[in-house]
C-alpha cells in the first residue's frame, strides 16, 4: 500500500470550537420553524415544547441555543426525578432524546406540573413526535397531547451549504462556492457530517500545506467512505 | 479641465477624456448618492453593491465619488463629500496609488502590449491579498469591479468566496453595464443600486467639463438625441466619427449591395487605431438587428423576429469571437455587413 | 530641491528602502522612490502600499523640495557611481525630471509629483515602547523561520506579537506557526506595552525588519495601533499594516505534560540529521528517532535509494520511544537553538513535542511528528 509508505506530516491542532451561537445560526426552510420558536421564547404557546427531528438535522444545536438564551437547567432524560429536587428553583428546562426507551416517565410527568405553576417551560427534542415514543403513563401522555409540536427537517441542500461555509469562516477560511457544493452533494445529509468532513478538510490541508480545493474534498470524502466500510468485527 | 493625467490607461479609455478615478466631479444620480448617505448615516451600510446602469452614465465616476467621500471621513450630508483635486487621497485615488482602495479592471496583457479580453481570475485573487491587510489607519477598505460584466465563471466564482464571509468596514463596488448578466448568487449578495441614463441638463454639463460639447446647435441637439444619456456614446460619436460609421452601416444594411462602399467602411473600423470605431460598427449593428426583431414581433412576424433574433446571437457570437482569438477586423467588418444585409431584407413571399 | 549628498550614505539608504519597491509595478509612482530635502537631511520614501520605508541621510541641502523619481533606476545608478564622490540631486525648474550628477557623469531621470506619493504614516498609535534592538531582534530570529508561506491561512502570514501574564510577570510573546511546528518567544514587556492588543506582523514586514536590526545596540521605538505598527530604527522609521485575521489560540498546541526528556548534544545530533537526511526523499524527508536509554538511533528509509542509519549518545531514562520527524523542521529548530544542549519532552508518536534550549527559558519550540 502506498498509503503506508509515504510518511505523512501531522498538523498542529490549531482549529479551535466552532462558533454556535444565534449569530452564527443558518437559517433555511428546514430550519426555519424551530428557529422561529427559538427566537420568540418567553411568548411560547404552551408550557411544553417539543422539537422533533431527524439525527442530524440541527435539534441539540438549536437546544443548545435556545438554553444559553434562556438559562435553562439540562436535565437527564432517564433519571429526571433524581435531578428535579436540584433544580426545583432553576425555570426552565430542556431534555434531550425525549424519545429514548428508559425515559423517566413519572419524572417527566412531575417536570411538566413543575413547569406549568411555575409559568415556565420545558423544551423535548426527539427524534420522532410523542405519540411515538411508546408512554405508558396515561397522565404523561395526555399532557404530551398539549404540548406545541415544532418539526425540523433533513438539512437541505442550503443549510448544509450555509453551515460549511460558516465553519470555514470560523476558521478563517475562505473556500470557493463551487468546493462547498461539490461537499453538499456527497456527504450524508446532517449536520453532523459537514462538521466531521470540515474538520477532516481542515486537517488534510494543514497537513499537506495545500490550499481547500475540489480535488482535495474529493480525497478526504472517499477516504471517509473508505474508512465507514471499516467496520471494526 | 487640467491637461494632466493620473489615472493609468485602461482597456476602454478614450484618447484626451479623463477616466472616471480622475473625474471629481459626479453630475447627477442624485437620489442614489442620497440613499447610500442615509444608509451610511444609519450605520447600515450594505457591504456590496451594483452600480447597474447603460455604460457611459457615471456608474464608475460615481463609484470614485463614494470612494473618496468614504475615506475623507466626512460626516454623510447630502451629497458625496466633494474632495479637493490637489489633497492627497484625491490624486493617490486616481493614480490607483491609495492603501486603502483596490480598482480591479482587464489587466494587461504583455503579449499584444494591449489588454486582455476578460477581467481574469488572477486579477480577483488580488482581492483575497488585499483583504489580508488592515486597512492602515482603520478607515473603510474599498474594492471597486469595473465592470463585473467583464468577469466569466472561475473570475465570479472566486469573487463570491470574497463576498460570502466579507470583514468588516470592507465595501464592494460592483460596477454591472448588463446587471442581468451577473451569476444570481452574486446578485442576491449585493444590493443592487440602478442609475438612470443622464438627461439632457446633466449630460450637457458632463460633455461641458469634459470639454466636448459641440458649438454647433444642431450638432449639439442630434448629439443629445443620439447619446441615449450616455455621456461615453455622445463623446465617441463625436470623436470617432461614430455619426458616420452609423449612417454609412444603415445605409449598407438596408440598401443594396454596394462592394465599394462596404470595403471603405470596413476599411475604416478595422486596424491596430480603430478599436473604438469598431465597437461603434459592432454596436450599431447590434443594435440594427434588434429592432428589426422587435419590430417584427410587435406586429406578429414571429417567424421573422426569431430569424432576427437568431442573427443577432450569431452577430454577437462573432463579435466576440473576433475579439477574443484575434481574427482579421476587416473580413468580420465585411462579413457582418452581408449577414445584416441578408437578415433585414424585407421578406420575400408570402406568410 | 538641491542637494548634495555623499554617495556612500546615500547608498546606504537606497540600500534600505529599494527593497520595499516592487519590481513590477502597472502604477507609477508606486515604482518611484520620494525624496525630500530639508534643514540638513535628504529624506528618502518607499512604499508598496503595505509597508513603507522612510530613512533619513545628512546632506546640504542647498535648496529645500521635494520629488519622487524610480528607485531601482535611481540605486543601480548610485551603485555605479565611484566609492567616496559626492552627489547632486538637482530637480529642474519645471519639476519634470530631476539630475543625478557626479563628477563627469550626469543622469537626468524623470519625476512625478511629491503630492502623488501615497502614505500610511498618519494615524495615532495609542501604544508606545522601546526595546533594545538585540532584544527585539532575537524574538524575530527565533521565530520568523516558522511563518507560513500558504496564503488560505493568511493569519498565519506574519509574527503573533502580544503581551501575556506569565508567573506573575508580564512578558512580550512572538509566536510564529505554519501548523507543524510552532516558535515562541519572550522577554520581559517593555514599559508601555501593557494592555496591548495583540497584532500579527505580516512576513515581508519581518523580514526588512531583520535586515535592519543587524546594527547593535539601537534603541528601537515601536508604536503600535489596531491596525498599523511603526518602528523608529536609528535615522529608518518602517511603517507597515498588519494581517488582519485572529491568530489561532497557540496554547492550547503547547504540549504540558508530556514526561519522557531527552537531552542531545545539539551540535553532534543536528549533525547526524543532516548526515542520515542525505538519502531521503525529495517527498517525505521523514527522519526516525528511536529512543532508547542513553541512545537516540536516526534512521531514514528511502524505497528508491537506500538507508542509512547513525546512534547518537542522549541523556534518557523514560520509556523507549519510536517517533519520526521532519529533517528539514528537526535542522531549522537545532540551528535556532543556541546552546549545547537540546532538550526535548515527548509524550507518543503521534502527539507535539517540546523542543528547548537547556539553558533558554524563554523560548521554545513545538514540532508535530510524522507517521511513518
Amino acid at each position: 500500500m502506498n498509503h503506508s509508505t509515504v510518511p505523512q506530516q501531522l498538523p498542529l491542532d490549531l482549529a479551535g470550537t466552532p462558533a454556535f451561537s444565534r449569530d452564527d445560526l443558518v437559517v433555511t426552510e428546514a430550519n426555519a420553524g424551530a428557529v422561529s420558536l427559538i427566537d420568540r421564547w418567553p411568548d411560547w404557546p404552551a408550557p411544553v415544547v417539543v422539537l422533533a427531528g431527524p439525527a442530524g438535522s440541527g435539534k441539540s444545536h438549536l437546544a443548545s441555543i435556545w438554553r444559553a438564551k434562556a438559562g435553562a437547567s439540562v436535565v437527564k432524560a432517564d433519571a429526571i426525578e433524581q435531578s428535579i429536587p436540584q433544580v426545583r428553583e432553576a425555570g426552565p428546562w430542556l431534555l434531550d432524546d425525549a424519545d429514548i426507551a428508559d425515559l423517566d416517565q413519572n419524572g417527566l410527568f412531575h417536570l411538566i406540573n413543575l413547569a406549568r405553576q411555575q409559568g415556565s417551560h420545558v423544551l423535548l427534542t426527539a427524534r420522532r413526535f410523542p405519540a411515538a415514543w411508546g408512554v405508558t403513563l396515561p397522565d404523561l401522555a395526555s399532557r404530551l397531547k398539549a404540548a406545541t409540536l415544532i418539526e425540523i427537517h433533513e438539512p437541505d441542500d442550503a443549510l448544509l451549504a450555509g453551515v460549511i461555509t460558516k465553519l470555514f469562516a470560523d476558521r478563517q477560511i475562505e473556500v470557493e462556492p463551487h468546493t462547498v457544493s461539490y461537499i453538499v452533494r456527497r456527504i450524508e445529509r446532517s449536520l453532523a457530517a459537514a462538521i466531521n468532513v470540515v474538520e477532516r478538510l481542515d486537517y488534510a490541508a494543514l497537513s499537506q500545506h495545500s490550499r481547500i480545493t475540489r480535488a482535495l474534498a474529493a480525497e478526504v470524502i472517499s477516504s471517509l467512505d473508505e474508512r465507514q466500510g471499516e467496520l471494526p468485527l | 479641465m487640467s491637461e494632466e493625467r493620473l489615472a493609468p490607461q485602461q482597456h476602454d479609455s478614450l484618447e484626451g477624456i479623463a477616466e472616471p478615478s480622475e473625474t471629481p466631479e459626479l453630475v447627477g444620480h442624485l437620489e442614489a448618492q442620497y440613499m447610500l448617505l442615509a444608509a451610511q448615516k444609519a450605520g447600515r451600510l450594505p457591504h456590496a453593491i451594483v452600480l447597474a446602469g447603460p455604460q457611459g452614465i457615471g456608474k464608475a465616476t460615481f463609484a470614485f465619488a463614494f470612494a473618496r467621500h468614504l475615506l475623507s471621513g466626512a460626516e454623510p450630508g447630502a451629497n458625496f463629500e466633494p474632495v479637493a483635486i490637489d489633497s492627497p487621497i484625491y490624486r493617490q485615488i486616481a493614480s490607483g496609488a491609495h492603501p486603502s482602495v483596490l480598482h480591479l479592471t482587464r489587466p494587461a496583457n504583455d503579449k499584444t502590449k494591449g489588454f486582455k479580453t476578460v477581467l481574469s481570475v488572477d486579477e480577483i485573487r488580488r482581492i483575497g491579498r488585499f483583504l489580508s491587510f488592515t486597512s492602515g489607519n482603520g478607515s473603510y477598505r474599498v474594492v471597486i469591479i469595473d465592470p463585473a460584466d467583464d468577469m466569466r465563471a472561475a473570475a465570479a466564482n472566486a469573487l463570491l468566496k470574497n463576498l460570502e464571509e466579507p470583514p468588516s468596514r470592507t465595501i464592494f463596488i460592483l460596477i454591472a453595464h448588463s446587471p442581468g448578466a451577473l451569476l444570481p448568487t452574486i446578485r442576491s449578495r449585493c444590493q443592487v443600486i440602478r442609475l438612470a441614463p443622464l438627461n439632457d441638463k446633466d449630460l450637457a454639463e458632463v460633455l461641458v467639463r469634459a470639454g466636448q460639447w459641440p458649438d454647433d446647435e444642431r450638432v449639439s441637439d442630434a448629439l443629445l438625441a443620439r447619446s441615449e444619456g450616455s455621456a461615453r456614446n455622445a463623446i465617441i460619436l463625436q470623436q470617432y466619427g461614430g455619426v458616420e460609421i452609423a449612417t454609412a452601416l444603415d445605409a449598407l444594411a438596408t440598401g443594396s449591395a454596394d462592394i465599394a462602399a462596404s470595403q471603405r467602411l470596413a476599411e475604416a473600423v478595422s486596424g491596430r487605431d480603430s478599436a473604438i470605431q469598431l465597437d461603434v460598427f459592432n454596436g450599431r449593428a447590434l443594435e440594427l438587428l434588434a429592432n428589426a426583431a422587435a419590430d417584427a414581433a410587435q406586429s406578429g412576424d414571429t417567424n421573422r423576429a426569431k430569424k432576427l433574433s437568431d442573427a443577432w446571437h450569431m452577430a454577437r457570437i462573432a463579435i466576440t469571437e473576433t475579439a477574443t482569438y484575434n481574427l482579421d477586423q476587416k473580413q468580420h467588418a465585411l462579413t457582418m455587413i452581408s449577414r445584416l444585409n441578408t437578415a433585414l431584407k424585407p421578406q420575400s413571399g408570402r406568410m | 530641491m538641491r542637494v548634495i549628498i555623499e554617495r556612500s550614505n546615500l547608498l546606504k539608504s537606497l540600500n534600505h528602502i529599494h527593497r520595499v519597491v516592487e519590481r513590477r509595478n502597472t502604477i507609477p509612482i508606486l515604482s518611484n522612490a520620494l525624496l525630500t530635502a530639508e534643514g540638513a537631511t535628504l529624506e528618502m520614501k518607499a512604499t508598496d502600499l503595505d509597508l513603507e520605508m522612510n530613512e533619513a541621510t545628512p546632506a546640504r541641502v542647498e535648496q529645500a523640495g521635494s520629488t519622487t523619481v524610480p528607485a531601482h533606476l535611481l540605486y543601480d545608478i548610485v551603485r555605479k557611481l565611484p566609492d567616496g564622490a559626492e552627489v547632486m540631486l538637482k530637480v529642474d525648474d519645471g519639476g519634470a525630471a530631476m539630475s543625478v550628477i557626479s563628477g563627469r557623469t550626469s543622469f537626468r531621470l524623470q519625476c512625478l509629483p511629491a503630492s502623488d506619493f501615497p502614505a500610511l504614516s498618519s494615524g495615532s498609535y495609542p501604544h508606545i515602547f522601546r526595546l533594545e534592538s538585540t532584544a527585539l531582534k532575537g524574538l524575530i530570529d527565533k521565530t520568523q523561520f516558522a511563518i507560513s508561506t500558504e496564503e488560505t491561512r493568511y493569519y498565519l502570514n506574519g509574527i503573533y506579537f502580544h503581551t501575556h501574564e506569565s508567573g506573575g510577570k508580564l512578558k512580550l510573546r512572538a509566536v510564529a506557526t505554519d501548523g507543524h511546528r510552532l516558535a515562541r518567544a519572550e522577554m520581559d514587556a517593555p514599559a508601555g506595552s501593557e494592555g496591548m492588543a495583540g497584532i500579527i506582523i505580516p512576513r515581508k514586514t519581518v523580514s526588512e525588519m531583520q535586515k535592519l536590526l543587524d546594527d547593535p545596540d539601537i534603541a528601537v521605538t515601536t508604536e503600535v495601533s489596531e491596525s498599523k505598527i511603526r518602528f523608529t530604527i536609528g535615522p529608518v522609521i518602517l511603517t507597515s499594516k498588519l494581517i488582519d485575521g485572529t491568530f489561532p489560540d497557540y496554547q492550547r498546541v503547547i504540549p504540558a505534560n508530556n514526561d519522557k526528556k531527552l537531552i542531545l548534544d545539539r551540535q553532534s545530533f543536528a549533525s547526524a540529521v543532516d548526515r542520515v537526511s542525505t538519502i531521503s526523499s525529495e517527498r517525505g524527508r521523514a527522519v526516525k528517532l528511536s529512543i532508547a536509554d542513553g541512545q537516540v538511533t536516526l534512521a531514514v528509509n528511502n524505497p528508491d535509494s537506500g538507508s542509512a542509519t547513525e546512534e547518537v549518545a542522549a541523556d534518557y531514562s523514560s520509556d523507549p520511544i519510536e517517533i519520526g520527524f521532519n529533517a528539514k523542521y528537526l535542522l531549522d529548530v537545532a540551528a535556532q537553538l543556541g546552546g549545547t544542549e537540546a532538550r526535548f519532552l515527548l509524550a507518543d508518536a503521534g502527539s507535539p513535542t517540546l523542543i528547548q534550549d537547556a539553558a533558554d527559558e524563554h523560548t521554545l519550540y513545538v514540532l508535530m511528528p510524522m507517521r511513518v
